[in-house]
């Protein structure tokens, strides 16, 4: 990026401090961290759409707020992933990534190509949960267990996954999506409280009368 | 931007054009808080609610206001028209000695409550009848015992300033009533017993010093003496002379109340407001509304604000609550 050479040298801190004055500079801060955040995210929510929607909204309000920024303890990137996680824990309460900050910002709300959903699930890197996941899976209904366990587990195409479930590939994509927010759910908050626990509790009480 | 996914590099590129826009614009970044459309509409709502409710406050307010001054002014008026036991002791004395001073037929010392009454009514009368109720108001300030101190008439509207004694001040509203429908009506009832027993204290103790001070004439030898007693004399004199003339003024404004009396035909406006339609006027009148709305605001606010707070704390108990059950 042009404006690499001339500010690469400057830390997180100084480039925010500095890029409110030259907006542009904050794209060197994307670059450092986008991908990072993106797995982290990832990991996270377990959904690749909303871990890309929650990189763009953290850097849109993290743009729109540089001006706070203060360089008192708290370096750039730790910041960064505070404003992350605000936006995080607001995406599990409602469910969906807020878009205030980029409309404020006039940023358009891009898509997650076939391509990126890939990638940005190999971030995941699933195999870190283990038995977490296998737990969690075990809540999940009947066909979105069935559709993330071949698409995690088995690490099958959402092609294959649908041809599996006879069911069409977006129908395929969105039962292992659904599954997965809800494993989310579970590995992120306190068991008690995650949607998933009480959707079960409910679920047992509907089977049980 | 060293990255395979397309939507990083796609957002990179907007958060560049973010910035670059904000560069071009040359303005300051958006302020860390940007009212929404959403909010902006909340506090006026809430401001516009707010001036409601101070004006429905204030117009109560109003109204208890005038209440209260009309019924001062009949409280008043059995005052001066009659002879009330105990209003006012009779602790002045032999004030009524020098009888010439009551202009009016020598109404005698001041042992009662002495009040000047005057009222304001406007009344709107039908058509084509503005002549004939003029005349009309002109025969009961008569018949009254009364007399028209003042009048106007244009276009078929016209004001008229009614003197009639205290005594006749009731009858006198009451068959002016009947003249139409009253507008506005106002009475008021202004107390000046104190300033009435001042006056004659201070007349009595100038009489006194006047008696002295011929006294002490008659007693001069020489010249000097004469001329300086002389000089006391004619000051006391004119002191004298004036408060007697306070004493007169005050009687006449007692013994006679003042009614203002304004008369229009229904449907043509109202004369004193088309002369008021003035530029200075318009920005006396500006400058009153404005003060008034901030006024009726702040009162509303008054109003609101506790509701305001028990809203807001119920709301976050709520979502407190909800977020317990659906998270």
């Amino acid at each position: 990026m042009n404006e690499g050479g001339v500010h690469e040298g400057l830390d997180d801190a100084e480039l925010i401090l500095r890029s409110s004055r030259e907006p542009e500079l904050f794209g060197l801060l994307f670059e450092r961290h986008a991908e990072a955040m993106l797995a982290y995210f990832a990991r996270r929510t377990l959904d690749a759409e909303s871990a890309a929607e929650l990189v763009a909204e953290t850097f849109a309000e993290a743009f729109s707020s540089r001006r706070r920024f203060r360089d008192e303890g708290v370096d750039g990137a730790g910041w960064l992933y505070g404003i992350g996680k605000h936006l995080l824990s607001r995406y599990f309460r409602a469910g969906a990534v807020e878009a205030r900050a980029r409309r404020r910002l006039g940023m358009p709300e891009r898509t997650v190509s076939d391509d990126d959903y890939d990638r940005i699930e190999e971030l995941i890197d699933f195999e870190r949960f283990g038995e977490a996941l296998a737990e969690a899976m075990s809540v999940l209904p009947e066909e979105q267990r069935e559709a993330v366990r071949l698409r995690v587990v088995d690490e099958r195409s959402y092609r294959e996954v649908a041809a599996a479930l006879e069911c069409t590939e977006p129908t395929a994509r969105m039962r292992v999506s659904r599954g997965l927010r809800r494993i989310a759910g579970v590995l992120e908050t306190d068991p008690s409280e995650a949607p998933i626990e009480l959707e079960r509790r409910r679920w047992q009480r509907r089977s049980s009368t | 931007m060293a990255t395979t996914i397309e939507y990083l590099n796609a957002v990179h590129g907007d958060l560049l054009d973010a910035a670059k826009r904000e560069a071009r614009a040359g303005r300051r970044p958006p302020a860390r808080w940007v009212p929404s459309t959403g909010m902006v509409a909340a506090v006026v709502g809430v401001l516009v609610l707010a001036g409601l409710i101070g004006v429905i406050a204030r117009s109560d307010g109003f109204g208890s206001d005038d209440a209260g001054q009309s019924a001062a002014g009949r409280a008043g008026g059995t005052g001066a028209t009659g002879a009330p036991a105990g209003v006012l002791p009779e602790t002045v004395p032999g004030l009524g000695d020098d009888q010439t001073i009551h202009g009016n037929g020598g109404q005698g010392p001041p042992a009662v409550s002495r009040v000047i009454r005057t009222a304001e009514l406007a009344i709107v009368i039908p058509r084509d009848a503005f002549d004939e109720r003029f005349g009309e108001a002109v025969d009961v300030a008569e018949e009254q015992g009364g007399f028209v101190a003042d009048s106007r008439s244009r276009n078929r509207s016209g004001s008229l300033t009614l003197r009639v004694p205290a005594a006749n001040f009731d009858q006198t509203l009451h068959a002016l009533r009947a003249l139409g429908t009253v507008e506005v009506e106002s009475v008021h009832g202004e107390d000046v017993t104190a300033d009435y027993v001042d006056l004659h204290a201070n007349l009595r103790i100038a009489r006194a010093r006047r008696e002295v001070l011929l006294g002490l004439m008659a007693d001069a030898v020489s010249i000097e003496q004469t001329i300086r007693v002389q000089n006391a004399l004619d000051e006391t004199q004119l002191r004298i002379e004036q408060l007697q003339g306070q004493l007169r003024l005050l009687d006449d404004r007692t013994s006679l109340a003042t009614i203002g009396l304004r008369l229009r035909e229904q449907g043509v406006e109202p004369e004193s407001e088309v002369e008021k339609a003035s530029i200075p006027n318009a920005f006396e009148r500006a400058a009153a509304g404005f003060v008034g709305v901030i006024a009726a605001i702040v009162i509303g606010l008054g109003y609101l604000i506790p509701i305001l707070l028990i809203g807001l704390a119920a709301w976050f108990v709520v979502s407190r609550l909800r977020r317990r059950r659906t998270v």
